[in-house]
């Protein structure tokens, strides 16, 4: 275990403990006012694989999701990313982390509609520093691979919902990640487009190892997972393996 | 660098993304421009009153006792109650100067015309009536005070050499003419009140589309941007309006500087060319504004936390930080209580840094209540649990949306102020009123010297409605001011009634009766007088046939007739074909009364312009709430809630702050102007008052209707799209 207060570097190749649990949560405790999210839930999760997280409505699958990206702080209990607690960086740093080893999918709310889509994906990569051709030079590539080449100087709002996932799915992985954290990605889908979003996720998340923290209620979703989680009442719960 | 990078990728948002956001932009630009267009306007009065007086100056003749070179003096006309005013002169050597604006000096039957009296000679039969001479030219711009000026430049009839002036030329270094103490204060108050207001709706133009911002905000933290990379994007974007919309304003501006020159009221005009910005005040308006804009798009961000799950209002802020907006009441409140104890109004108005801070305290207290009514709007929804479903939509909106009191605010500044003007002006009004000596259809003629006075006469005598005229003669003794009238003037402007011809009477010290003096030449003996109290030392004689008094030439007539403004102008007529040198002596006070009326002018004038940016202000905010807020909308009209609840919730939300405010401005409006004018003068007129007052509740009722368009289509299926 390394001191909470360590510097850490996002991006690095080699972090304090890679072989073990790239990311982990431990007896999670979060409440908004007198309402408790979280009652003690936790999740470990390894490079490379994919992680469904499920419950019912209300259970506390997103704070969850929200506590291992960072995004929200808990009021009791660590998240380790690479053996580095998250509660203890500054907003400088996780946001870094966001940009460099994390990437997100949300059912919607992701996407600038100002920008065009090849300027969304681009994003993260500008906020890093990356120049402007080499950025979009990457993020072209990425929505070729994800089928929506010809969206690129669409805005958001021009796209279809599918294509406009599919452009978020991009976004999430430009940076190659370590972690993508998705949240209900194909609830604002119908099955079709549901599953070739789902598809190219894990696949593109297989190619580049990325880990995948999945929320989703939905158990042909969660089928693309190597492993769920059960979320009730905040409180988390391993299943048995998915064959 | 990066933080340029951030800047940029600001801009990029602000001006990217289509219709929306392009919408959003022109709105900001419009709102901004408009303010930059009145402040850049307000910026140019003190140059263009210098230009102004710098013209007046050297038009005025100059009669020092170095070599003359031109006999000239002052004459007037009066047309319909408008006073033209002219110089009839003649040079006496060759080099004499020209005029400023004229060609050459017009010889005797020649007339140079500025160019709204050759207008007004075209057009009116009567008004080319009065001037026989030839007209060889027009007044150029540099010859007049302002565009439409009715003067001229005439030869000096021969006839009239002899009552001319000797002068050398022309400009002269006369001191700047005083303001009445009540008008320094009136003007320091209008200032302070139109443009605590103007510098809000610039403000609120620059926070246009704020929840569109903070979502988009919210996105890209999520894509991995920290805060202060968050504060410089929104800088950015801020910036972009703000300098378009200083662009709009100054294009705005410069557009309309040509029409100036058709624009007069109340005889306030200018020149085009005398409308530049003092160089000092432009630079402030054109670094202030972007800078003013970005600074409080980042304090917006201080107190709103765009995390990368959205906006985290802290919605307990305003509880915590009411301080600050009351102590800039109470602050504003003391300084002018701490200068009214310093000394009274007169004398606070005459030091230039007193009235500053005076100017101030007013300032403090208008922005003060502007900051006041979203705190209270935000503690009233707190408490208030209304039944209807309309009122309680528009409440709890308004718990969490400071958008429309933010615009509301401005608009009860301008409320505020326009009812501490109201008062004052009505202050003004009192001093400005004509003591009331001055006894209607009581009219004074000055008489030039060497006037032909039996001309002048026969010439009153065919105007219709004249009753009596009296002579009346000046003498001063070198101790003594000597008046010699009939009796009627005498029983006039003494008050007496015991007057008959030979009759005297005598008001501070003067000689004894029997006393000999010299007069116009000759001895005289002072008569037996009756003394009376008075200001101004002076025997008043009854002079009838008094040889040596009749000897001293008239210097007024005094008409009595119609009290008709008409009289006035057929008098001048009548006397003008015998000396256009006769002036007709405006009423005791008329000179400021005139004055008053163009400061009330420009006050009123100020006001409407204000009212009008509010407006705009007020329907541009308004609009872009709907819009911002158009999901929520759709949602509940999904959800069944009726088009008219939805529509009446949006006069509630509009209502609310409005009566807030209103009960806000009234005593805090009508409280200053007690604590700045003098305590004595201070009235109500509640009629004008609840005029204001509801003049300002329909603007906002109106505004909020025309928002209703705008709410259906928001509550089209259509807005439930997300990206």
């Amino acid at each position: 275990m390394t001191d909470p207060a360590t510097p850490y570097d996002p991006g690095s190749a080699q972090g304090p403990g890679s072989a073990q649990a790239l990311l982990e949560a431990v007896d999670l405790h979060k409440s908004f006012g007198p309402t408790p999210a979280l009652d003690g839930a936790g999740l470990r999760v390894r490079a490379g694989e994919v992680v469904a997280v499920m419950g019912p409505s209300g259970s506390g699958k997103s704070t969850l999701l929200h506590c291992l990206a960072g995004i929200l702080t808990p009021d009791k209990g660590t998240v380790r990313y690479r053996d580095v607690e998250l509660s203890a960086m500054g907003d400088g740093l996780r946001s870094e982390l966001r940009r460099t080893d994390f990437g997100f999918v949300f059912q919607f709310g992701q996407l600038v509609p100002e920008l065009s889509c090849l300027e969304n994906v681009a994003l993260p990569l500008r906020l890093g520093s990356v120049k402007r051709k080499e950025a979009e030079s990457r993020a072209r590539e990425w929505l070729e691979r994800l089928e929506v080449a010809d969206v690129a100087d669409k805005r958001p709002g021009e796209t279809s919902g599918g294509q406009g996932q599919r452009v978020a799915v991009a976004r999430a992985l430009v940076t190659g990640p370590r972690v993508v954290f998705a949240d209900e990605p194909t609830g604002a889908l119908d099955s079709l487009n549901g599953e070739r979003v789902m598809q190219l996720l894990v696949n593109a998340a297989k190619e580049t190892n990325a880990a995948v923290v999945l929320v989703t209620h939905e158990p042909r979703v969660a089928a693309y997972s190597d492993r769920e989680v059960v979320v009730r009442d905040g409180k988390s719960r391993e299943m048995e393996p998915v064959t | 660098m990066r933080w340029a990078a951030d800047l940029v990728l600001g801009v990029r948002l602000a001006v990217g993304g289509g219709r929306t956001s392009w919408a959003r932009l022109a709105l900001t630009a419009a709102g901004v421009g408009l303010g930059v267009t009145v402040l850049l306007l307000a910026a140019s009065i003190g140059p263009a009153r210098e230009a102004k007086s710098e013209r007046v100056q050297a038009a005025s003749l100059n009669s020092t006792e170095a070599d003359t070179t031109l006999k000239a003096r002052y004459v007037s006309v009066s047309w319909q109650g408008r006073l033209i005013t002219g110089v009839e002169l003649a040079a006496t050597t060759p080099d004499a100067p020209v005029p400023p604006g004229v060609g050459r000096i017009p010889g005797p039957g020649e007339l140079v015309v500025s160019p709204e009296l050759l207008d007004l000679m075209r057009t009116e039969d009567s008004v080319r009536a009065r001037f026989p001479e030839r007209v060889i030219g027009v007044i150029a711009d540099a010859g007049l005070p302002r565009p439409k000026s009715l003067t001229f430049y005439a030869g000096l009839p021969e006839a009239h050499l002899d009552s001319a002036h000797a002068v050398t030329g022309f400009g002269s270094e006369r001191p700047p003419s005083t303001l009445l103490p009540i008008y320094r204060l009136l003007m320091v108050a209008a200032i302070s009140a139109l443009l605590v207001p103007l510098g809000i709706f610039v403000l609120v133009a620059t926070r246009l589309g704020a929840t569109g911002r903070e979502q988009r905000l919210a996105a890209i933290r999520l894509a991995g941007a920290s805060r202060n990379q968050v504060r410089w994007i929104a800088s950015g974007e801020t910036l972009t309006g703000a300098v378009l919309g200083l662009f709009v304003g100054v294009a705005l501006f410069f557009a309309a500087r040509p029409l100036a020159r058709f624009i007069e009221v109340e005889g306030v005009g200018f020149f085009p060319t005398d409308l530049l910005p003092d160089p000092l005040l432009g630079a402030m308006i054109a670094l202030g504004v972007p800078v003013v804009a970005v600074v409080s798009a980042l304090l917006a961000l201080r107190t709103e936390d765009v995390g990368p799950l959205g906006l985290a209002r802290t919605v307990e802020l305003p509880r915590y930080r009411a301080w600050w907006r009351f102590a800039l009441i109470g602050t504003g409140a003391l300084l002018i209580v701490v200068i009214s104890t310093v000394g009274s109004y007169w004398q606070v108005m005459s030091d230039a840094r007193l009235a500053v801070s005076l100017g101030l305290g007013i300032a403090l207290v208008l922005a003060g209540t502007g900051a006041v009514l979203p705190w209270l709007v935000g503690k009233v929804a707190h408490r208030l649990e209304p039944d209807g479903i309309a009122p309680l939509l528009a409440l709890r909106t308004l718990r969490f949306d400071s958008g429309t009191p933010r615009v509301l605010s401005g608009v009860v500044v301008v409320l505020t102020g326009s009812l501490t003007l109201q008062v004052l002006l009505g202050v003004a009004a009192q001093f400005t009123a004509a003591p009331p000596s001055d006894t209607p259809g009581r009219w004074v003629l000055d008489l030039p010297q060497h006037t032909p006075v039996r001309s002048l006469e026969e010439a009153i005598a065919l105007v219709g409605g004249v009753r009596q005229v009296s002579e009346v003669r000046y003498y001063y003794s070198g101790t003594t001011s000597i008046i010699s009238a009939d009796c009627a003037e005498i029983a006039e402007r003494l008050e007496v009634d015991d007057c008959v011809t030979g009759s005297a009477y005598l008001i501070g010290p003067g000689p004894e009766p029997g006393t000999e003096l010299t007069v116009n030449g000759q001895q005289w003996v002072v008569p037996q007088y009756r003394t009376l109290t008075g200001d101004m030392p002076q025997l008043v004689v009854a002079g009838g046939a008094d040889p040596v008094l009749a000897a001293i030439p008239p210097t007024e007539l005094v008409v009595r007739g119609s009290p008709d403004e008409s009289f006035g102008d057929r008098l001048l007529a009548a006397t003008g074909r015998a000396d256009r040198g006769v002036t007709l002596r405006r009423q005791f006070g008329a000179g400021q009364v005139e004055l008053f009326t163009s400061l009330r002018s420009g006050v009123i004038g100020g006001s409407v312009l204000l009212t009008l940016l509010a407006v705009i202000g007020l329907a541009a905010a308004a609009v872009d709430q709907v819009f911002e807020r158009r999901r929520a909308t759709a949602v509940l009209a999904a959800n069944g809630v009726p088009e008219k609840v939805l529509a009446v919730s949006a006069l509630w939300q509009s209502a609310i702050p409005t009566a807030l405010g209103i009960g806000l401005a009234i005593p805090i409006g009508l409280g200053t102007a007690w604590l700045v004018a003098p305590t004595e003068r201070f009235r109500v007129d509640w009629t004008e008052i609840a005029t204001t007052v509801a003049a300002a509740a329909v603007v906002v009722l109106v505004v909020s209707l025309c928002t209703l368009p705008a709410l259906r289509s928001a509550i089209r299926p259509a807005s439930l799209r997300t990206e």
